[in-house]
């Protein structure tokens, strides 16, 4: 008797898809205070769980539930449809939960990541990004990775576009900007990075180039180190007859 | 009185409370008794045909308690514009909580004095209970200027969203109504003429959901224009939350969807009927199979385990799964056997990668047979036959859509890349981790790569291992260097002790008149004192080690633990050998020497910053102190200094002499 249809897993297969999950925060003009923001309020912020370079990842990604700091009306936001994220107003930093649901194909649970939010410029130069009000972005790459998927959900991992059909009604006009690259359900990065995309091959290629140096950097430490440990040995050894000879 | 009216219709006299008419005519003595009344009756003429019974009500009940009183109450209706004023019976002394009490106005109890003449003051009447059930709809308000910047639709003119809002609220938003009464017409401007009236648009046709989608977007907006989102309460958020996930394409698919099942013939009615029986037989089917799995299962489980600890991986529920699994496939292929040659190599050819399946079910069938079962074999046949059923992908597919086939064994769920690299940086002990911590920050990577991707994490996990050898090397070397130096400081020693002779002989005027038993008196005595001073010096070392912690970075934090260690295995060599501490310091000062220099090295190793100069210039200075230090040791400049010497020196001898 097989498993019932839906949770028998693909076994030994992993997939992974990339995704993006950050903050963006603008500080506020006092000259020019858009309506509607509290009077302590300083910044303007979003925290987003996106696909890199806008690729649409809502076949995989259900909904995503940001849980905000308990003073915000509201703390906990759910939002069930791509972009999933969440605009507000806020003057503190502070650790954005972000749970993630799966499409019920997946039959996974909800995981949760932490994002700690960033109004203030940080890193070098954070004095002369303060002074020009620059736009703060934290984010950070990140691949999901499903071992063995049921078998359904590996079907849509490992399926090319979508079936006409399954696009969800029309919502409105600013959605099709963000998803663009809906026929896309690939983990592939795009090769260069551009204005709005920092991810790609490229990045990846002097990641690892960093990584490689610093590997070779230890290997070397570690052959000067092992010289040094027999020249001691040798030493030792020598100083071990001396003192066997000189001993009564 | 009932009684009395009923009395009054059939003329009988009212006064008397019971008229004393005989109720039966005693027949006594009219004839033989024992007769029946009727019979005497008919024998005797002249009696009364019947008797006359007096009309009798029944008592009223003696209730044990006293009646409950109602009375007429007023009540008022906030949902009526005029004030009427109505009543109702209700029982006296409860308590009216349907609503605020509203109070009537002369005007309004002029108007309802027709119903009670008897009300004078305006007092407080309720409110009905039910005019709470009597709900208005918020209406949206905007402005021109507010329509103009946020709330403009599509295909929607100021006018005509007017006239939908005015609908809305007028039958409170019961969309049935409002999409039968919409009847919206363009104001025709007064300037048109008669060709330009041709080409005026016809008014839309709109659906329901037409109107419900614009009233519900332009209330959202309205909503966060005059409250923004954040300052909502809860009800108002999930209020608000509702109307902007109205969804009016989907709507009418639901709709739709719905006339579809309402309009289906009866034929098709009946196939579903007749499926969902089906449906149910094989669920029940489906029990008696699991109940039949389960007996076997017990079966299995009661077998002996005489057979080794091959049952070992039956006992579990994966197992006995992955038994049945097998037995499952094993089935399948019997039947395929039966089948023929044909379809074997049709299969075979087809699938490339599950190579030699058969193979491997044939040893799997033995192994099942001897029922000594490697768990391994049959999680790769497993694994070969779930991978057969699905779709095989190229290699540049399986690039594409990220798939890969991991060698280690996986556990389904759900993991982040980065987990893994968390996960590498960790070492056993905390101080481990620390020290790679604080090597990944010398080599400038930081604690949270950029971009986590496979490859990269392999990398990271290399250098990571890279980072533990190199840490295990260094402790190994730093061992040898402490043996390094304990047998230095031995060899030292042996040198110190001929020199220290020589002291003696050439300064130990005073001191050579002594004998034997003195020194050793004084060598007791001076004992104590050492060991003070032996103190005072580790205090010494340990204010340096303190300084070149502070110098140093975390990562040579080990060393100068080691150091403190190798000072203690130092001073405890020393006391071993029951030497002096006199030729401690000039020990102290070779071993720091010694250590100095490695700690150079290593620094230089490390990075190539300024930093190693600042080292060096500190070693320069501790070098010079301990000079000093060691110029103290070999011509100790206070007598007393001398005199411990001689006094170690000759507990030396004494030791030796011992030996």
């Amino acid at each position: 008797m097989p498993a019932p249809t839906g949770t028998k897993r693909v076994k030994g297969v992993q997939v992974y898809r990339p995704f993006i999950y950050g903050s963006i925060a603008k500080p506020v003009d006092p000259d020019n205070r858009p309506a509607g923001i509290t009077a302590e309020h300083t910044h303007l912020w979003s925290v987003y769980v996106r696909g890199v370079d806008g690729e649409d990842i809502s076949y995989w990604l259900k909904k995503v539930q940001f849980k905000l700091h308990e003073t915000y009306a509201n703390s906990s936001r759910m939002i069930e449809s791509p972009p999933f994220e969440v605009t507000e107003s806020g003057w503190g930093e502070f650790e954005v939960q972000l749970k993630l649901y799966f499409v019920p194909e997946a039959n996974e649970k909800a995981q949760t990541l932490w994002h700690a939010l960033k109004l203030h410029p940080y890193g070098p130069d954070a004095e002369g990004q303060k002074e020009r009000r620059e736009t703060i972005v934290s984010q950070n790459y990140e691949e999901i990775i499903f071992n063995e998927p049921v078998e359904g959900f590996y079907d849509i991992l490992t399926s090319g576009p979508p079936q006409p059909g399954r696009g969800k009604g029309s919502k409105g006009s600013k959605q099709a900007s963000t998803m663009k690259k809906q026929g896309e359900r690939s983990a592939e990065i795009p090769q260069d990075t551009s204005r709005e995309n920092a991810y790609s091959v490229k990045t990846e290629e002097t990641e690892l180039l960093r990584l490689r140096e610093a590997s070779k950097a230890v290997e070397a430490l570690i052959r000067q180190e092992k010289g040094a440990l027999k020249e001691k040995e040798e030493k030792l050894a020598t100083l071990k007859r001396e003192a066997e000879a000189s001993q009564p | 009185m009932m009684g009395s009216d009923a009395r009054d219709v059939m003329g009988l006299p009212s006064a008397a409370p019971k008229p004393a008419t005989p109720k039966v005519q005693k027949p006594k003595g009219r004839g033989p008794t024992g007769m029946i009344r009727e019979v005497l009756d008919l024998k005797y003429e002249g009696a009364p045909p019947i008797s006359i019974v007096a009309p009798k009500f029944k008592d009223k009940p003696k209730l044990p308690f006293k009646p409950r009183q109602w009375e007429e109450t007023p009540f008022a209706n906030s949902a009526r514009k005029d004030g009427l004023i109505l009543r109702h019976w209700r029982r006296k002394g409860d308590v009216v909580n349907g609503g605020a009490a509203m109070p009537v106005t002369p005007a309004d109890s002029n108007a309802a004095s027709e119903m009670e003449t008897d009300e004078k003051a305006p007092i407080a009447v309720p409110d009905a209970p039910w005019a709470k059930y009597n709900v208005k709809v918020e209406r949206p308000q905007y402005t021109d200027e507010q329509y103009e910047t946020h709330l403009k639709g599509e295909g929607w003119s100021k006018e005509e969203t007017d006239y939908l809002v005015d609908l809305a609220t007028e039958f409170d938003l019961r969309w049935i109504v409002i999409s039968d009464r919409y009847d919206y017409k363009p104001p025709i401007q007064p300037n048109i003429s008669e060709d330009s009236m041709a080409i005026t648009p016809h008014p839309k046709t709109r659906t329901l959901e037409d109107l419900k989608t614009r009233y519900y977007d332009l209330a959202a907006k309205t909503m966060v224009l005059h409250n923004p989102l954040s300052s909502m309460s809860a009800a108002e958020f999930s209020a608000h939350e509702k109307m902007t996930k109205f969804d009016g394409a989907q709507e009418t698919k639901r709709k739709k969807y719905v006339e579809l099942l309402f309009a289906r013939p009866k034929e098709e009615k009946e196939e579903e009927e007749y499926y969902l029986r089906e449906l149910s037989r094989i669920v029940a089917n489906q029990e008696k199979l699991s109940q039949d799995r389960k007996a076997l299962y017990e079966r299995l489980d009661a077998a002996p385990s005489s057979t080794r600890d091959s049952m070992a991986m039956y006992t579990t529920s994966q197992g006995l799964t992955q038994l049945m699994q097998t037995l499952f496939t094993q089935n399948k292929n019997k039947e395929l056997e039966r089948k023929g040659e044909k379809r074997r190599s049709l299969l075979e050819s087809g699938e490339g990668s599950s190579h030699n399946q058969y193979g491997l079910d044939r040893s799997q069938r033995q192994s099942l047979s001897g029922v000594g079962g490697n768990a391994r074999l049959s999680t790769s046949a497993d694994l070969h036959s779930a991978g057969g059923a699905r779709r095989p992908l190229t290699q540049q597919e399986e690039r594409k859509y990220g798939v890969s086939h991991p060698t280690e064994r996986l556990t389904g769920g759900i993991q982040f890349r980065h987990e893994r690299i968390t996960k590498a940086g960790q070492a056993k002990s905390a101080v481990q981790t620390s020290r790679i911590g604080a090597a990944l920050t010398e080599l400038k990577i930081p604690p949270r790569l950029i971009m986590p991707t496979a490859r990269v994490v392999t990398e990271y996990e290399r250098l990571i291992e890279g980072i533990k050898g190199l840490l295990e090397v260094r402790k190994v070397s730093e061992k040898l260097d402490g043996e390094i130096r304990v047998l230095l400081a031995q060899k030292e020693l042996m040198e110190k002790k001929e020199r220290g002779e020589d002291i003696k002989e050439e300064e130990g005027t005073g001191e050579e008149t002594r004998n034997q038993e003195d020194e050793e008196e004084e060598a007791e005595k001076e004992g104590t004192q050492n060991d003070e001073s032996k103190v005072e010096e580790d205090n010494e070392d340990d204010n340096e080690d303190d300084d070149e912690d502070r110098e140093e970075k975390d990562e040579e934090r080990e060393e100068s633990d080691d150091e403190a260690n190798q000072n203690d295995s130092d001073n405890n060599a020393s006391e071993e050998d029951a030497d002096g501490e006199v030729d401690e310091s000039a020990m102290a000062a070779e071993m720091q020497e010694l250590q100095e220099d490695e700690e150079g090295e290593a620094q230089e190793q490390m990075d190539g910053d300024g930093e190693d100069e600042d080292m060096e210039d500190a070693n320069g200075e501790r070098a010079n102190e301990n000079d000093e230090a060691s110029s103290r040791g070999s011509a100790p400049p206070t007598a007393k200094r001398s005199a411990s010497v001689v006094s170690h020196v000759s507990n030396r001898s004494l030791k030796r002499q011992k030996r």
